[in-house]
């Protein structure tokens, strides 16, 4: 199978990733701070292990502002709901997924004000004049992708960052997409929070994300019970990592996570964006060239977009274009992406797009052979 | 030979909080042990001790306290 569905989940996984994850189960399977012997200081271990290597990965002050949670979505519930109550205002943009869409809108219904900002694609002066136009005196947060999921389109975070901190708002950021080949590092960000999932480009496994926590701010919780620690008082307690890390962690996931950022660092990051870079491009250029195809983005560039693309044969659905690749084995994404709001901002939301996303282990052969089969499928 | 140095404990809320503080007690050479314990008194509940020479609580204390690691009372 030629796998390009790696901006749902990156597939397959790293050497040692399911070795770790058996040696986790078989001899270090105990619940991390729960137990004073031997295999449940393993386990312990092998968070704080991880809980360190993450914090040195995103440059986090410290490890406990690095907070393990069910996924990402979990992660941009916990910051937004955390931060945001009745008359506050948050700027959001036109390119975001559903896991941010659909909080703000839950939170709107309690009194929460919110605005879009249409993000102008390679244009970061314009993105970032939309965002400024946006903010109004009760304007508490700004949280925008750092890349769209479905067009690849990055926004400049950087610079949204410092605009907000000048105006004493905060920033956070989903990085779902970008956590693993940009760059991401909270010691020159300007950014408070950062959300992302341990399963896509960080090489983990499914059910476990990350908050990475940058300033000190004491956020509300979203979700409380045992922490294995201070199990006498009835509140949550008031230190991090333990007030946002609810009910027993995801070890197996974690180690996995652990060996993920080995590889990243192995392979080297830079490295990794621009070998991926290069097959979309390739892609693109490809489909470009053939008169029944629709792109919906500029030339990918690493400045502007992640490595990733849209695109769908004329007059046909995106879901058939799908299947008709499926059937050949080549794994795509097609429909809305959970990202209604983008594919209204680019007038994609009658038909969706398929999506392609390659990894550090696709090859030039399995791009070109997408191709050779778009060709084929269109005629 | 036994070691006759009295040991004190500081107590630490959280396994991430705790381990972080030992990390930085060694970096400063002074030795230190871990442990996941029942507060006594039942006023916490599970929480965890950094034991520590008597003589270099003081110092100790300073080290995670200016690292931001709550020490608990």
């Amino acid at each position: 199978m030629i796998y390009l569905d790696n901006a749902a989940t990156t597939w397959p996984k790293p050497r040692g990733t399911a070795a770790t994850i058996a040696d986790v189960l078989s001899s270090r399977g105990a619940n991390p701070g729960r137990g004073n012997y031997a295999m449940a200081a393993l386990s312990s271990e092998t968070v704080y292990k991880c809980r360190c290597h993450a914090a040195g990965f995103f440059g986090a002050k410290a490890p406990e502002n690095v907070i393990f949670t069910p996924s990402c979505t979990h992660a941009i519930n916990y910051v937004l709901k955390g931060v945001l109550s009745a008359g506050d205002h948050v700027i959001i943009s036109d390119m975001e997924h559903n896991a941010v869409t659909r909080p703000v809108m839950q939170l709107a219904r309690k009194g929460v004000q919110f605005s879009v900002a249409h993000v102008h694609e390679a244009d970061d002066e314009a993105t970032i004049a939309e965002f400024r136009r946006k903010m109004r005196v009760n304007t508490k947060m700004i949280f925008c992708t750092h890349a769209s999921n479905v067009f690849g389109i990055k926004l400049p975070i950087d610079e949204i960052g410092r605009l907000a901190h000048r105006n004493g708002i905060l920033f956070g950021v989903d990085c779902a997409q970008s956590a693993g080949t940009a760059e991401l590092d909270l010691r020159t960000l300007h950014a408070d929070f950062l959300c992302m999932p341990a399963h896509k480009g960080l090489y983990g496994i499914m059910g476990l994300g990350l908050l990475v926590i940058n300033n000190d701010i004491k956020l509300s919780t979203v979700i409380e019970g045992g922490t294995g620690s201070l199990s006498g008082i009835n509140t949550q307690p008031e230190f991090l990592p333990d007030r946002l890390e609810s009910g027993t962690l995801n070890v197996p996931a974690i180690a996995a996570l652990d060996v993920g950022m080995s590889f990243i660092e192995s392979v080297g990051r830079e490295r990794l964006e621009a070998h991926e870079m290069s097959l979309i491009c390739r892609a693109y250029d490809a489909i470009s060239s053939m008169p029944e195809c629709e792109l919906y983005t500029l030339r990918p560039q690493s400045a502007s977009h992640v490595p990733l693309l849209s695109f769908n044969l004329t007059g046909m659905p995106s879901d058939e274009t799908a299947q008709r690749l499926g059937e050949r084995e080549i794994a795509v994404r097609a429909g809305l992406h959970c990202a209604g709001e983008a594919h209204r901002a680019k007038g994609t939301q009658a038909t969706g797009t398929v999506r392609i996303c390659p990894s550090v282990f696709t090859s030039a052969e399995e791009i070109d052979c997408l191709i050779s089969v778009l060709r084929e499928i269109d005629q | 030979m036994h070691n006759t140095c009295a040991k004190a404990t500081i107590k630490i809320g959280s396994y991430t909080l705790a381990m972080r503080g030992c990390e930085l007690l060694k970096q400063s050479r002074i030795p230190c042990d871990l442990r996941r314990i029942s507060d006594s008194g039942g006023k916490y509940g599970c929480i965890y001790s950094i034991t520590v020479e008597e003589a270099s609580l003081w110092t100790a204390e300073k080290i995670l306290r200016s690292a931001g690691i709550m020490v608990l009372p």
